[in-house]
């Protein structure tokens, strides 16, 4: 089983790649693989309580994969209270030993 | 002494479009704190990061915290930049680069790729 970190930048809005990580993400997880995402920049706009954000919440659920969400760009963004259950917000130093610690890592 | 561990980041797009650059940088200087060896290798339009004198309006600027950075990164842990010289040429960019920035080639590259522990591409 490989640890696989996805670290997703972009929000949901403009471009179809948080949809192509998720869908990867899913498919990983079917395979064995133990999950992470790591939303950064407008990538935390993903875990906002909306359409995609349920989705986020289900596959968290339902699969088991862990999503957590850079401080900065949350506390930038002003949706820190608007965020689905169960996402974790951390500072980049974490992400540092995500990435150190992880299988593969694949930035979106 | 057990050797360091060493994170290759590779960038491709420019400063100021989008704040992929900054990530970078908040993770290098978290690699810093941590013990940890960094490699920026700068490709196609971010070789434009470590341009001396920029001045943008109302960004911090990016050339200021890139130089720290390697700066800093000449005592243990290390940070070592290459710009690639195809791109640095191609944008007049070769001759302005920030101090610490070394012109180099996708050779150096693919060297870092197999020494470090973990290469991440931010694109």
């Amino acid at each position: 089983m490989a640890k696989l970190l996805m670290i997703m930048s972009k929000d949901p809005f403009t471009t179809e790649t948080p949809d192509l990580a998720l869908n990867i993400g899913c498919n990983a997880v079917s395979k064995g693989n133990d999950v992470s995402f790591y939303l950064v920049e407008d990538g935390v706009t993903a875990a906002r309580d909306h359409e995609f954000g349920k989705r986020l919440a289900a596959v968290q659920k339902e699969l088991g994969i862990k999503i957590y969400a850079d401080d900065r760009a949350v506390a930038s963004r002003g949706i820190g209270d608007r965020l689905i259950e169960g996402v974790e917000v951390r500072e980049i130093g974490m992400l540092l030993d995500f990435i150190m610690d992880s299988d593969r890592v694949v930035w979106f | 002494m057990t050797e360091r561990r060493q994170l290759t980041l590779v960038s491709i797009n420019g400063p100021y479009r989008d704040e992929a650059i900054f990530t970078m940088m908040r993770l290098a200087h978290a690699a810093k704190e941590n013990g940890v060896d960094v490699n920026f290798f700068n490709y196609l339009d971010s070789t434009v990061m470590g341009h001396r004198d920029q001045a943008p309006k109302e960004f911090p600027t990016i050339e200021t915290i890139y130089a720290n950075i390697i700066k800093k990164g000449l005592k243990n842990p290390k940070a070592d930049a290459i710009a690639c010289i195809k791109c640095t040429d191609a944008r007049g960019v070769t001759k302005y680069q920030t101090e610490g920035v070394i012109i180099g080639g996708l050779y150096d590259l693919a060297e870092w790729i197999s020494e470090s522990d973990k290469t991440i591409l931010l694109g």
